[in-house]
């Protein structure tokens, strides 16, 4: 990790943040398989956070379509989630919490240090850049196979979810309390980790991140909620050079292109993961988190 | 930025004017690109199909146990997030998650009773922990749950019906005497000797799978399976004028 922007020399501040944020969760599901210590259980599925019941709203509302049936405190469980990245950004969820999001990165880091390694500076390498549209259609077909099926459908192939299991129920026994400590979930240990691996080797070779930027349901669903989230970044254009480094630091540039362009104020842009990359590189410190109203442009 | 103001306001070309009036343009052009709708929905609508005709092709494969209270196979596969709660819950490690090569019910919880079963525990907290309602909270009493039906599926296979003693089944069972008994009747071959025959009774079974699990033998001859593969059902047109409770 690099920890200083190798053009602004800034202190990247919010990528140690968001890291801590990543690593934080899956600590933070490993505690009780570890430890025993029983405040929080479950996955990135649904988790029980000191007696709070939290759900992944996606499987939540794929669970309605599929089951024609409302389990509300299911649905209060998904609502609490849904608040919560209402305020803080709705694909922060991508940026400080998907535990596949942060295999995704290191995908990525390895593909920057490859290309370092072998090519003349400035060439990019195989890149496969697909429309950001695309995962819409497959949110939508998600929840249409879901409700034709009566199948959750997204949980089948879903890497977050293989990736999560993986780590969290294969690792240690489901309960270190129990009397006979055989490990329970196989989860990981299987061809699930396949799509993973997959993914990551394809996204090495060919799309950095491909899977985030145009594939993943859950990603478009909550580039929804980040439309109307608070928390956004605000461009200041006092000092702003237009040296486009926050863009090519940007994961999602096209949301930055607007703003940029002195057309907004905000990133409004439903794709922003809130990671504050921009933020860290921007030389003259024109870029910040600011509170949006969901009408404000 | 003291450094960048010098490089941007150089006399050359690249001026901060000429810098916005270039993002401006990608602006303006990205706008008046359209994103083409017809394929994105067209190939939705097939790869829509194709997932809906796989799905159907993997649903009901095989058979396994779910946690107590869990709701019908189709409505749990409709229901279950796949949190894990309820194998974290269970005291004896009785409950694993699917691995992806169980298909569509990847990630889901089940019990394998010849490896661990359910002990039944009278607070079934499998039950409690489960966020979404897959296992039924309307189950409270053990005695309600119904996971399955314990059949002595093979017959020439079990040593209690040769006429040795073992009965391991009838104590393994948790609600012993009520979903197991034993029926005497005399050996046939010898005269002298009886048979103590484990008889399942499906109205008090759970199908905790505790009884597969002491099975003596090899492969077990008393199995859990599902309520459909066990139960018979009779048509409507019968009556029972001699029925024995
Ligand atoms: S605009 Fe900034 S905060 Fe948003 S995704 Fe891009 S780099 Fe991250
Ligand atoms: S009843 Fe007890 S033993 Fe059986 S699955 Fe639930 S927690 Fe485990
Ligand atoms: S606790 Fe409920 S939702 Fe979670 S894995 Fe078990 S059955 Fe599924
Ligand atoms: S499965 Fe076997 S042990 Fe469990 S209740 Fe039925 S007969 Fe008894």
């Amino acid at each position: 990790m690099i920890l200083r922007d190798p053009v602004s020399e800034k202190f990247r501040k919010w990528l140690v943040i968001r890291r801590a944020a990543q690593i934080s969760v899956v600590g933070m599901f490993l505690l009780f398989p570890l430890t025993g210590v029983a405040w929080i259980q479950g996955n990135i599925g649904a988790a029980n956070l000191f007696g709070l019941s939290v759900a992944d709203p996606l499987s939540v509302l794929e669970s309605i379509v599929a089951s024609r049936r409302v389990y509300v405190p299911a649905l209060i469980a998904a609502g609490i989630v849904i608040v919560f990245y209402l305020a803080v950004g709705g694909r922060a969820y991508c940026g400080y919490v998907c535990p596949a999001g942060l295999f995704f990165e290191a995908s990525s880091a390895v593909r920057n240090a490859v290309l370092k390694a072998f090519s003349r500076p400035k060439r990019t390498g195989w890149n496969v850049e697909l429309s950001p549209h695309l995962k819409y259609y497959l949110l939508i077909g998600v929840l249409a196979v879901s409700a034709v099926t009566g199948v959750m459908t997204f949980e089948i192939f879903s890497p977050i979810g293989i990736a999560t299991r993986a780590i969290v129920n294969d690792f240690a026994p489901a309960n270190p309390n129990a009397q006979n400590l055989e490990r329970v979930a196989v989860a990981g240990a299987s061809v699930g980790l396949l799509v993973l691996v997959g993914i990551a080797l394809f996204e090495a070779a060919f799309s950095k991140q491909a899977w985030c930027r145009f594939v993943c349901p859950l990603g478009a669903f909550y580039s929804i909620v980040g439309r109307l989230s608070l928390l956004r970044v605000r461009i200041d254009h006092t000092d702003c050079a237009l040296c486009l480094n926050c863009q090519s630091d940007c994961p999602a540039k096209y949301v930055l292109d607007r703003p940029l362009a002195k057309e907004q104020e905000f990133v409004t842009m439903g794709d922003c993961t809130n990671c504050g990359s921009c933020i860290d590189s921007c030389p003259s410190a024109s870029l910040k988190f600011a509170l949006r109203l969901p009408w404000q442009k | 930025m003291v450094r960048l103001k010098q490089t941007v306001e150089r006399p050359d070309e690249d001026t901060y004017e000429r810098r916005l009036e270039r993002v401006q343009e990608h602006v303006a052009a990205m706008s008046r690109r359209r994103f083409l709708a017809i394929p994105g929905i067209l190939g939705s609508v097939i790869g829509g199909a194709f997932a809906v005709f796989e799905i159907e092709l993997l649903k009901g494969k095989k058979f396994h146990l779910r946690p107590p209270g869990a709701l019908a196979e189709e409505k749990f596969l409709a229901t279950c997030l796949r949190c894990g709660q309820c194998a974290q819950a269970c005291p004896y490690n009785s409950v694993r998650l699917a691995a992806a090569e169980e298909g569509i019910a990847i990630g889901t919880p089940y019990i394998e009773a010849r490896r661990i079963p359910c002990y039944l525990c009278e607070d079934l907290p499998c039950i409690k922990a489960c966020p979404s309602g897959s296992l039924s909270k309307e189950i409270t009493d053990r005695g309600n749950v119904k996971m399955g039906l314990a059949v002595i599926v093979d017959r020439q296979a079990c040593i209690a019906l040769q006429g040795l003693r073992c009965e391991v089944c009838y104590r393994a069972c948790p609600l012993l005497g009520k979903a197991i008994a034993l029926e005497f009747r005399p050996h046939e071959v010898t005269g002298k000797h009886a048979i103590f025959e484990p008889v399942v009774n499906f109205d008090a079974c759970v199908g905790c799978g505790l009884c597969e699990h002491a099975c003596i033998l090899e492969t077990p001859a008393i199995k859990v399976l599902s309520l459909a593969d066990a139960k018979g059902l009779m048509g409507r047109h019968y009556r029972i004028g001699t029925k024995t409770g």
